[in-house]
């Protein structure tokens, strides 16, 4: 019996279509038969009868042809709606499943097209990725010989500037790793005191020095992945620091929400970039960034990070001035 | 005689060999150079090692295995030296036995500062306990995880540390029981001897207090002896890991 079914959406459309209306108009001749038996039975008929009879035939027609229609419709939109679905997952995952690649011709084909799109992509990301690896990790051996290099440099001046270029380099190799090292780690979901893990980054930071407070308090442990979001919140701390001077951290906590804030007090952001400014090795031209060094993966990897968790970033420019980069995260 | 502390670099880059010898020697060490494993075990019969600096990435056996087969056999310290700064190495580094673990390119005064500390540990107040290869230190239902310095609690909540407490509580779970004396825990957590106004120790013994949830007014965990200093008062005991 199953073999008769048409493979491809358009057959099977047109099955379901001919044999529902077919149903109909069977039923509806069936009750026409009825109605004349019954007329012929009575012979002096009762004419009063007659509209109601028909508003019942008129509405089984109708419901057959409406239930012939919603099964149809439901089975052109369903696949439409998993490729939809599938490719928001992917758009957010790039280890997501590919789609199962069943049902009529024209949804399989679409599926596996999809699918193939979906290995290309991972494959050709997984490579820039590798490629971009690999030379910020193979620039570690000459930059280790420099370091150790510059310590023989006897004019002090001369050997702090060299150890600063180092330092360049070095930072623009480790947030190249960082930021890729994102993209393709998965890290396991835990339970995490965020107080702890605030409170913990502003110590260390406060041990080097660097003016980071704290305030506000998490009610309640987050559910969530701890090396990512410890990399965010140390990104948008040092941002603060570097472009604003200071840091401070404000947790404000809620049944939904939670909202982690590092404010500055920095020149803040021109509203025209703040959109782009998360984009990556994006560095906005002023003069300060060459003073400040960094690659422009910073608040990338902040954004990032908020995406994995189902929250975003947002960055405004506070009214009594500076920077506030909001991490929120739904609870 | 002299009684410089002798350092063997085991390390497949020449320039960086060379560069680290003259480096250590200019800084009050006696320092000798190996290429690979084998050269490693001749360095060691040969001279009184007292610290290895191994790099994880060498031509004939890794590191690793070095670094394991180097613990079976003594408590020689290990510093490892690695170009991969991912977790998962830092943490197979420290499953093998290594003391620290240093990323390149490192600062040479930052490699100074771990070799000097690793040999103070090792040599100036034995720990009670040396976990050699145990990453995980468990202690009242708590679990300190060495390798990615997260401290687990007994509710399963991970509490993260700053580097400051990481350290603190780490010189009492390698000394339970026993009264660590202000002078005692500066010197161990950062090399020197105590100022005089050597108060940061208390502020960070009260948040340490603060994470493992035991600031009441009478401290259960870390007890104060009053005139004499701290004392961990729980068992230790080593593990492969902190998930039950």
């Amino acid at each position: 019996m199953l073999r008769f079914i048409p493979s491809s959406l358009f057959g099977r459309l047109t099955l379901i279509l001919v044999v529902g209306l077919l149903a109909a108009q069977f039923a509806s001749m069936w009750l026409h038969m009825g109605e004349r038996a019954m007329m012929m039975a009575q012979s002096q008929g009762q004419f009063s009868a007659l509209p109601s009879r028909f508003a019942t035939h008129l509405l089984i027609t109708l419901a057959a042809v409406i239930a012939v229609s919603l099964v149809a419709v439901r089975l052109v939109t369903r696949p439409l709606q998993h490729l939809a679905e599938a490719a928001d997952a992917f758009g957010s995952d790039l280890e997501s499943p590919p789609l199962p690649e069943t049902g009529p011709t024209e949804t399989r084909r679409a599926a596996e097209a999809f699918n193939r799109m979906q290995a290309r992509l991972r494959r050709l990301i997984a490579e820039r990725g590798r490629a971009l690896a690999a030379v910020s990790h193979d620039l570690r051996t000459p930059l280790t010989r420099m370091r150790l290099r510059a310590e023989l440099v006897d004019d002090e001046t001369l050997r702090a500037q060299i150890n600063a270029d180092i330092d360049d380099m070095q930072a623009m190799v480790e947030s190249t790793l960082d930021y890729l090292r994102g993209l393709r780690e998965n890290e396991a979901v835990q339970s995490i005191d965020m107080e702890a893990l605030l409170a913990s980054l502003v110590a260390d930071e406060q041990a080097l020095g660097r003016p980071v407070t704290l305030t506000g308090s998490v009610a309640a442990p987050y559910l969530g992945r701890l090396s990512t979001l410890k990399r965010a919140l140390g990104n948008l701390i040092d941002n603060a620091v570097k472009y604003g001077q200071s840091a401070h951290i404000a947790i404000e906590d809620s049944a939904t929400e939670l909202r982690l804030g590092v404010e500055d007090h920095g020149p803040g952001i021109a509203e025209a970039d703040l959109a782009r400014v998360v984009e990556p090795y994006v560095r906005l031209e002023a003069s300060r960034s060459r003073e400040t060094g960094g690659v422009g993966l910073g608040l990338t990897i902040a954004r990032d990070a908020a995406l994995l968790h189902g929250g975003e970033l947002r960055l405004a420019n506070r009214p009594d001035g500076g920077l506030a980069a909001t991490l929120v995260l739904p609870r | 005689m002299d009684n410089k502390d002798r350092i063997l670099i085991v390390d497949d880059d020449p320039e960086i060999r060379r560069l680290l010898v003259d480096y250590l020697a200019k800084n009050g060490f006696e320092a000798f150079a190996a290429k690979d494993g084998r050269e490693m075990w001749q360095g060691l019969e040969r001279h009184a090692i007292d610290l290895v600096v191994l790099d994880l990435m060498l031509p004939d056996t890794d590191g690793l295995t070095l670094c394991r087969d180097l613990r079976a056999r003594s408590s020689m310290p290990v510093l490892m030296l690695t170009a991969r700064g991912e977790e998962a190495d830092r943490i197979v580094g420290i499953e093998m036995g290594a003391d620290d673990y240093l990323v390149k390119p490192f600062s040479p005064r930052e490699l100074l500062a771990r070799i000097n500390s690793i040999l103070r540990r090792t040599r100036a107040l034995p720990p009670n306990l040396r976990p050699e290869s145990q990453r995980c230190l468990v202690f009242a239902g708590w679990c300190l995880d060495t390798a990615t310095r997260v401290l687990t609690a007994p509710d399963g909540v991970v509490v993260p540390l700053s580097g400051g407490e990481y350290r603190l509580l780490r010189i009492l779970l390698e000394h339970p029981n026993r009264v660590l004396n202000r002078d005692q825990l500066v010197e161990l957590i950062h090399g020197r001897e105590a100022g005089p106004y050597d108060r940061a120790i208390d502020v960070q013994m009260s948040r340490l207090r603060q994470r493992l949830r035991d600031e009441n007014r009478e401290p259960q965990l870390i007890q104060t002896v009053r005139g004499e200093g701290y004392v961990l008062a729980a068992s230790v005991e080593g593990r492969a890991g902190c998930d039950q």
